[in-house]
């Protein structure tokens, strides 16, 4: 258009140099210089905000590393001291003495108990049980732990042993081959066997300590209480030897250990006592 | 620095005083005192185009953190010196009449001293200036937008807040009303 490109045209020649005054000038810059401040302080104050939480004592890396240290003072250093103080360390502590305290007071219990004459005698029972049932046990199945099969003796391979035993073995067993220890487990009395077992070749400790006991028990017993026979013979001596008290003593003795052994009346008549 | 800041673009060189930075400010400033000073002095009365200069620059240091790059700094800032504009036509009861462009007609116009008596005396230039002066307001302000802010149809819409056409529309009155009172001039 040339009207328009000649308006436009004299009035960008025309331009006057009117510009705001150097007063307003500084006046604006000012402000905006200010502001800009401002906008500075500002951002300076929460870069220091930010600033003192980063440098607060709980934050940092340091709590990080110190942790990881004191793990692996505890782990390599500590740890290792203890567990050889503590295997080095003879002197018991009070929890010990309490259990080891607790378990002689059981453990007396049973010495009292062993102690008494009818718990011996049911020991020494209980003893020649036992060592016939592992007479019988070692003819029973055996179970071999490293293939996982029973073996059983040729006793007991029998089909009337089996039936007189209740062992149910599924299709029949011959002495040439093992049995499945998971086909006899279903019999009854192959959990029989299997306590039996136990109970002679599986000993604890506590139990080994007990039979021991009683077998020195019973030793001992056998050394301090003698036969009737030959007690009613000494007692015989004393009352020849003209000591009554001792054998009337002797007697009241005899008669508790040996309560239905017959004593001769020439005796009682002789220790003038009337033992019922 | 200085010279990296002045190849800056002005949306760079705002957001730069927005983190603080005071001498993008400054040379905003430098690119845009003059014509948008022109602009203001062209649109209101002599006595209040420094406070009006003043409180446009205000508003663009206030806008410092808010400012967000969606269109050109030249745009948004002649629009808040447009806003701030009729914001003292309002302050002055002057009544803007937009709406039928034949019709244009301001009380600013018609306050204003009658032109065509000082146009014998005077130099085409200032011809030219009072004939810019007489113009309705939305046609002097597509045409001041033109040629003080070189701003094109689609920014002068974008600015006023109006469409392509309209803009168009008004720019090319203005043109037609200049071109008649400098070829009255030239014809006297």
């Amino acid at each position: 258009m040339p009207d328009e490109q000649k308006i436009s045209s004299l009035y960008q020649q025309g331009k006057d140099t009117n510009n705001p005054s150097a007063h307003l000038d500084d006046t604006i810059l000012k402000m905006a210089r200010d502001a800009a401040e401002d906008n500075v302080q500002n951002v300076d104050t929460k870069k220091n905000s930010e600033n003192v939480k980063v440098k607060s004592p709980f934050s940092g890396s340091w709590p990080a590393t110190a942790s990881i240290a004191a793990v692996l003072i505890i782990t390599v250093i500590l740890v290792p001291l203890l567990q050889q103080e503590e295997a080095s360390n003879s002197i018991p502590t009070t929890e010990s003495i309490r259990l080891n305290k607790t378990n002689f007071e059981e453990d007396g219990d049973v010495y009292k108990d062993v102690f008494s004459v009818d718990n011996v005698e049911k020991k020494i029972n209980k003893n020649v049980m036992m060592s016939e049932q592992a007479q019988q046990l070692s003819e029973s199945p055996r179970v071999d732990l490293n293939d996982g099969l029973m073996y059983m003796p040729q006793n007991v391979i029998n089909a009337d042993a089996l039936r007189s035993s209740n062992i149910g073995i599924k299709g029949g067993v011959n002495s040439a081959m093992p049995a499945s220890v998971a086909d006899v487990y279903h019999a009854p009395s192959t959990l029989r066997y299997q306590s039996k077992i136990s109970t002679v070749n599986e000993f604890s400790p506590s139990a080994k300590k007990k039979i021991s006991t009683d077998v020195l028990i019973s030793s001992e017993f056998s050394q301090t209480i003698p036969l009737a026979n030959e007690w009613l013979q000494e007692i015989k001596m004393l009352i020849n030897q003209g000591y009554i008290e001792k054998a009337r003593e002797e007697l009241t003795k005899f008669k508790k250990y040996y309560p239905d052994e017959e004593i001769k009346s020439s005796i009682l008549d002789q220790v003038m006592i009337d033992i019922k | 620095m200085e010279c990296e800041q002045n190849e800056q673009s002005d949306e760079e060189l705002m957001m730069s005083y927005g983190d603080g930075n005071a001498d993008a400010f400054e040379i905003l400033y430098q690119r845009y005192k003059t014509p948008l000073y022109r602009f203001v002095q062209r649109q209101c009365y002599k006595q209040t185009v420094d406070e009006l200069f003043q409180d446009i620059w205000l508003k663009v240091i206030n806008a410092r953190n808010s400012y967000q790059v969606t269109a050109s700094f030249k745009t948004w800032l002649y629009h808040m010196a447009r806003n701030r504009i009729i914001d003292q036509y309002r302050k002055n009861n002057i009544r803007i009449i937009d709406n039928n462009i034949d019709d244009i007609d301001t009380v600013e116009n018609t306050s204003i001293a009658q032109p065509e008596k000082q146009l014998h005396t005077q130099t085409q230039y200032q011809t030219l200036l009072e004939a810019i002066s007489e113009l309705p307001p939305d046609q002097k302000e597509a045409f001041l937008l033109r040629e003080e802010a070189g701003l094109n149809i689609e920014q002068i819409a974008e600015t006023c807040g109006i469409n392509a056409e309209t803009a168009k529309s008004r720019l090319r009155y203005a043109i037609k009303k200049l071109r008649k009172k400098i070829g009255d001039s030239d014809y006297a």
